[in-house]
């Protein structure tokens, strides 16, 4: 009994020590709430919030952005904080970070969003002169939104206040290794899962008829062949069985300007476009064989 | 929300159809200039004027998109203000009886959305009223033609109104590829989230319920990827162009054109043809183009 009771401390400090690495384990990456990665952000540059933080999970994105809520689902959305800020001129500035479920679906979101020009910020970023900027940066996807043009420096102020706020890193998908370099068009590049994200730049039939889903991985990728336009379409599936089905699937389908297609492994790879046969065949051959 | 019963349609989607064009009314008109207002007015004269969708005395519902309150109009994720605001102008020199502007966003509060859509302003200077759609006027209606849904809550007003004018942004939708008159009609229903599957048929199944008197379709800018909501000005292109027709098929037919693509490309135009509720077979209709 006496042995016992000089035990005790020791055991609750274990017992302790224990539910910590329980609860850092169960809280990995989201040790900071996202509405957290916004408190301190915007008041030493001059903007007071307005309203409350709005978070949005996968039951109310509709709530947000109905009827394009499906392409954040396509990238392992998991929650976004939504904040919109004042400043002394009246001016209104909107914040949103968006949580995924890994860095490369950040990045995959952060490609398929692009519509500006390049900007330095977080690992990538992009953005309209004075009105919108967005970036990734570890799993995490951000835009900041003026209603009214502001200076570009005040954008870009608060652009990097929220990326310091942020967990940094994130590696971008091995996948982007594959493109050959030659003749690539810069940013052109998206990484995707499922067919929503990739079907304004090539329209697969809206049937799934690649059988594209959360475990496959894919990229889309714009070339210039001596003028020409090309688009290598590279999706890696889960194993050999899945790609041979997926190609079948391609080469029996009356998808427009396909110019030659080829798997290999898990890895299926098409060339669409104008250029000719052997153009596409020494892409697909320098894509594959990487 | 008034759900207690499953109300008919009724006779007034039939009442308010209008008449069939005559031999010198175009069934579609595109009209095509720098001015909103002007070419607006074009375009609905070259279906006849706007008298030969609104009588005098008629309560009058303009459904433009407004669905959310975070882009101003040059973004192009809502209608050009100034096209709403001349066919509130038109129907009321037409002598009708009131003219309410309604949408749900989905994006901030009606409120909010209409003030930041620039749409409230201009309805107003205009002489029309904004409505905000309040949760007690949803009511369930029966779908009589309907394939996919046979009854849905959809706001009294707008299926009992005299005259229904939709009048939606021409912009690309992630989910739906484009989103036209056919897509617009979703701000009237609870719920809209809920028709994601298979979208195509369902909105074909609503439009066989809520049969809009005129379609005018604002493709003044529009919004060419990263919809229904966009968010850079790098996503927007000036047409200067509005489509109208009595034929909400064909005007997004046409309007599918601007971006490429046919009606059959857009499965609910392409369902809503196949529902005989207009036609996609552009060369079969007299199509007036007019430049302002």
């Amino acid at each position: 009994m006496f042995e016992a009771d000089k035990n005790r401390p020791l055991a609750a400090s274990l017992w302790s020590l224990f539910l910590l690495l329980v609860l850092a384990w169960c809280g990995r990456g989201q040790s900071t709430s996202l509405a957290g990665f916004l408190s301190d952000v915007a008041s030493p540059l001059g903007w007071t919030p307005s309203g409350e933080v709005r978070l949005f999970n996968q039951e109310n994105l509709y709530d947000l952005v109905d009827g394009q809520a499906e392409s954040f689902f396509a990238y392992g959305f998991e929650q976004v904080a939504v904040q919109d800020y004042e400043n002394e001129d009246g001016a209104v500035l909107g914040v949103e970070i968006w949580r995924l479920d890994t860095p490369a679906d950040a990045y995959g979101l952060f490609t398929a969003s692009i519509a500006g020009a390049p900007v330095d910020v977080g690992n990538d970023g992009d953005g309209d002169l004075g009105r919108r900027l967005a970036f990734w940066q570890d799993r995490y996807y951000v835009r900041v939104r003026a209603r009214q043009e502001l200076e570009d420096a005040e954008l870009r102020r608060f652009a990097d206040a929220v990326s310091g706020s942020l967990p940094s890193g994130g590696e971008r998908p091995g996948l982007l290794d594959q493109l050959p370099r030659d003749g690539l068009v810069e940013r052109s590049a998206v990484f995707f899962h499922e067919e929503i994200s990739i079907q304004d730049r090539l329209w697969l039939g809206g049937e799934n008829l690649l059988g594209l889903g959360a475990e496959t991985d894919g990229v889309l990728a714009q070339y210039d062949v001596d003028g020409a336009v090309a688009r290598l379409l590279l999706v890696q599936y889960p194993d050999a069985e899945a790609a041979a089905a997926g190609h079948a699937a391609l080469k029996g389908s009356q998808v427009g300007r396909l110019v030659a297609s080829e798997v290999r492994d898990d890895l299926v790879g098409a060339v669409l476009g104008e250029v000719d046969r052997a153009t596409a065949d020494a892409l697909l051959a320098q894509a594959l064989g990487n | 929300m008034g759900t207690g019963c499953t109300a008919r349609p009724g006779e007034t989607s039939e009442r308010r159809r209008p008449p069939a064009p005559t031999a010198d009314q175009a069934y579609l008109s595109i009209a095509r200039g720098s001015d909103p207002a002007a070419i607006t007015e074009a375009a609905i004269a070259a279906l006849g004027g706007i008298e030969r969708f609104v009588r005098s005395g008629d309560d009058v519902i303009v459904k433009p998109n407004i669905c959310v309150d975070y882009h101003p109009p040059e973004y192009a994720a809502t209608t050009n203000p100034t096209v709403v605001a001349s066919l509130v102008t038109l129907c009321l020199e037409a002598g009708a009886r009131r003219v309410r502007v309604m949408d749900t966003p989905f994006g901030g509060t009606a409120e909010s959305a209409y003030a930041v859509s620039g749409i409230e302003e201009a309805v107003q200077a205009a002489g029309g009223e904004m409505e905000v759609m309040g949760p007690v006027k949803f009511a369930e209606f029966a779908i009589p033609d309907g394939q996919d849904i046979t009854a849905w809550e959809v706001y009294r007003d707008v299926v009992e109104a005299d005259v229904l004018i939709n009048v939606p942004i021409a912009k690309h939708h992630s989910l739906a590829r484009l989103s036209l008159g056919g897509k617009n009609l979703l701000g009237v229903i609870a719920r809209p989230n809920q028709f994601h599957r298979n979208l195509g048929q369902r909105v074909a199944d609503l439009a066989s319920l809520v049969r809009p008197t005129l379609t005018v379709v604002d493709a003044v800018r529009i919004l060419t990827t990263h919809g229904p909501t966009g968010g850079s000005l790098n996503d927007v292109q000036r047409a200067d162009t509005v489509i109208a027709s009595h034929d909400l098929v064909a005007a997004d037919a046409w309007a599918a054109t601007l971006f490429g693509k046919t009606g059959a490309d857009i499965a609910y135009v392409k369902a809503a043809a196949e529902m005989e509720l207009g036609t996609i077979d552009l060369d079969s209709v007299n199509v007036e183009e007019i430049s302002v």
